[in-house]
């Protein structure tokens, strides 16, 4: 039996150096692995605290105070534009139906007016009549000349006055055509596109309305995965530290090892019990330290397991952050070419060109109002002058029955000529009454049109449609100033995201110290634990080795290794002081069970 | 200005993890090596706090507090002790040679960041 355990001890010993050589290249290879993860991890956090806050900056572009007044600013305006349209449209209508009526008044006039120029015609009749008539007589037709110069007169009167209507009439006739054309126009297409593309503004100021809302939730979406980033960049932070961590361990591990290893028999010690007994506590040694290795393994893998998948999961947050915006913002289309400020901005400046040519129309129209009111003036002085004509023919009449009858039986011809111009009067006075009314008929529709805002008020509205064109300027300007912040923002947050990503992914794929640590820590467990197999055959754990692991108890400095050391304790039945300390405490500082502040 | 804050440590990546929670959090670093680089340093340097390991080279911890206890220009600064051991007895020892508190690693950054506050005030 003694050449037994005496060769196994020569054996084991020989077999030590290769598991120190590998705990010794385990304790010290790696520092440089994790330093240079460390300043990637510091690149990273750096990289996505600045995702982070374009994230912040894109949700309060789009949800922020400044959005919120321009949309507020955008709805008075489209309110404003609502009733503008409105109000000019019913102006086209109202002037639509004034300008139909003049127009029927003034076709009224054309009769009566071809009444004056058939007078015309028989006042000159009447006057070349009256000189051959009063040529006839000779002395006694001597006053008759005069009297034919004034019909004369009179005809060249009546033919100006009324041709001076008729032209004043066609050309009102005129304006008033292509103004009815013009409005109708106006009606038919502006208004109705500007209505169109005002309803569109109105749907997509909701749409912007439920974007802000929808931009607030992704807001606090973002904050809580930028939280959670933070979390895993602490998990890091507290992961990296495990490398020190498993290289004390190791190194105690190493310590318990060299301590084996320098326990040497000299020929002349090695008797049975002797042996055995080392045997035995080489048992004991390689039992506990194969618990450590494992523990230590798994701690270190399990730490380098957590720092892969919080440096995966900050860059698969982060690019989810950049989608949730990009939904958020752009919709599905997922397109950075075209967003909803973008259309808007479109929108208001179609609107505006709209506005612009009404407002227009509406300049033109009052100002051809104005030109109908001015030339019915002017007709209003034609009448005047052709019931002058009237009066003043019924003088002349009056007066050539007067000499007629002078003349005697001589003159009945004049006589007849005299009753014909006082026929011409009476035909005078019912034309003149005829034109003079259609004048006044017209005349009370443009009286009428004077009391309507359009004639007067051309000005205010030109003024109106000038501050809702600066207005829209301004809030385009302002809607495109977002809009290109957040498309460039946008962009950034995209590639950062994806790069972040990226280099995430490439970073974490290349890493496999936790494999090579778990590579050579399974091969020192596999020979720690055949040494102790081997040994616990020849002598199993005795009494000593319960007080052995008592004594050892106050060797480790960890928490974790005082339980492991204590499960071990607990596996040979023994219940160390630890667990006993363990159960009475129970304070746990405000910062931490593991945090002291004196 | 930025506070100035010393981490000693034999392990380079846990000063900088500890670097890293602190600048994170807008203090400036300066590091040591070990205890003896620390308490050179400390010689010439007012810094606002110290945060240190136990168990370094050339000088340990609870030597480095001392050092920096009977030094003049870093006498009366919040020390604090980040190590892996958690011994009553040695947190005793840290507390009777001047410590201010002590930190059990591993630390969370959110943690350090709550002691350094509290200390600094």
């Amino acid at each position: 039996m003694t050449t037994k355990f005496c060769a196994n001890i020569q054996k084991w010993q020989a077999q030590l150096p290769t598991v120190l050589d590998i705990l010794r290249s385990l304790a010290g290879s790696t520092e440089d692995q994790f330093l240079e993860l460390g300043e990637k991890l510091q690149d990273f956090s750096i990289r996505s605290t600045d995702i982070s806050a374009t994230a912040r900056n894109l949700v309060e572009l789009v949800a922020g105070p400044e959005s919120s007044v321009l949309e507020e600013q955008l709805r008075q305006l489209f309110t404003d534009m609502n009733e503008y349209l409105v109000q000019v449209k019913n102006q086209g209508v109202e002037s639509c139906l004034t300008l139909e009526q003049i127009m029927v008044q003034l076709d009224n006039v054309v009769r009566p007016l071809e009444g004056f120029q058939k007078m015309d015609k028989a006042l000159r009749m009447l006057s070349i009549s009256t000189k051959i008539e009063s040529a006839r007589l000779g002395e006694l037709g001597a006053g008759f000349t005069t009297l034919a110069m004034d019909v004369e007169k009179l005809s060249q009167a009546v033919n100006e006055k009324s041709s001076g209507i008729m032209s004043q009439r066609l050309s009102l006739s005129q304006l008033i055509s292509q103004n009815l054309d013009m409005v109708r126009n106006t009606e038919a297409h502006q208004y109705t596109d500007a209505a169109n593309i005002l309803t569109a503004v109105g749907g997509n100021l909701e749409t912007l309305s439920s974007l802000n809302s929808s931009c607030s939730e992704t807001g606090n979406q973002v904050g809580l995965i930028s939280e959670q980033i933070v979390a895993d960049i602490g998990t890091v932070v507290s992961s990296m530290q495990f490398h020190d961590i498993t290289r004390q361990q190791i190194e105690h591990v190493i310590e318990a090892l060299e301590k084996l290893q320098n326990h040497r028999i000299s020929t002349e010690q090695k008797t049975d019990d002797n042996c055995q007994s080392f045997v035995a506590e080489t048992g004991d040694i390689c039992e506990l330290q194969t618990a450590q290795m494992r523990h230590a393994a798994d701690q270190m893998t399990k730490a380098t397991n957590a720092i892969l998948e919080s440096l995966q999961d900050i860059g698969s947050k982060q690019a989810q952050i950049s989608f949730e915006l990009q939904q958020a913002l752009m919709g599905n289309s997922g397109s950075t070419e075209t967003s909803l400020l973008d259309t808007m901005e479109k929108e208001m400046y179609q609107v505006t060109q709209i506005i612009q040519r009404c407002g227009k129309a509406d300049q033109q129209l009052a100002s051809a109002m104005q030109k109908v009111t001015g030339t019915m003036s002017e007709i209003g002085g034609f009448v005047s002058d052709i019931e002058a004509v009237g009066s003043e023919i019924d003088l002349i009449a009056l007066n050539a029955q007067i000499k007629a009858a002078h003349t005697g039986t001589q003159g009945a011809a004049l006589g007849v000529l005299a009753e014909a111009i006082k026929r011409l009067s009476l035909d005078a006075v019912t034309q003149t009454e005829a034109v003079s009314t259609t004048l006044k008929s017209i005349n009370a529709i443009t009286a009428n049109m004077t009391d309507q805002q359009f004639l007067t008020s051309g000005e205010g509205e030109h003024n109106q449609v000038e501050e809702m064109e600066e207005e829209t300027q301004r809030i385009i300007n302002a809607l495109s100033a977002i809009n290109s912040s957040l498309l460039q923002q946008l962009s950034t947050l995209a590639n950062s995201a994806e790069s972040l990503s990226d280099d995430i992914n490439k970073i974490t794929s290349g890493i496999h110290v936790h494999e090579e640590i778990q590579k050579l820590t399974s091969k020192t467990v596999d020979f720690l634990e055949e040494i102790y197999t081997e040994a616990r055959s020849l002598v199993p754990a005795s009494n000593e080795f319960r007080n052995n692991l008592k004594d050892m108890e106050h060797r480790y400095t960890m928490e974790s290794e005082r339980i492991i050391h204590e499960m071990m304790a607990a596996r040979h039945g023994l219940k160390l002081s630890l667990q006993k300390r363990q159960e009475n405490s129970g304070t746990v500082s405000e910062f931490g069970d593991n945090v002291d502040l004196f | 200005m930025a506070k100035l804050i010393m981490t000693a440590d034999d392990s380079a990546s846990v000063r900088q993890m500890v670097s890293f929670t602190l600048k994170q959090n807008g203090y400036d670093v300066v590091e040591a090596v070990d205890g003896k680089d620390a308490l050179t340093k400390l010689g010439s340097q007012k810094v606002d706090m110290l945060i240190t390991d136990l168990n370094m080279p050339n000088l340990d911890g609870i030597g480095l507090i001392k050092g920096v206890r009977a030094s003049t220009i870093n006498k009366f600064i919040p020390i604090v002790m980040l190590t892996t051991e958690s011994q009553d007895s040695r947190k005793a020892e840290g507390k009777s040679a001047g410590a201010t508190g002590w930190i059990v690693k591993p630390f969370k950054p959110e943690q350090l960041i709550a002691v350094v506050k509290k200390v600094l005030g």
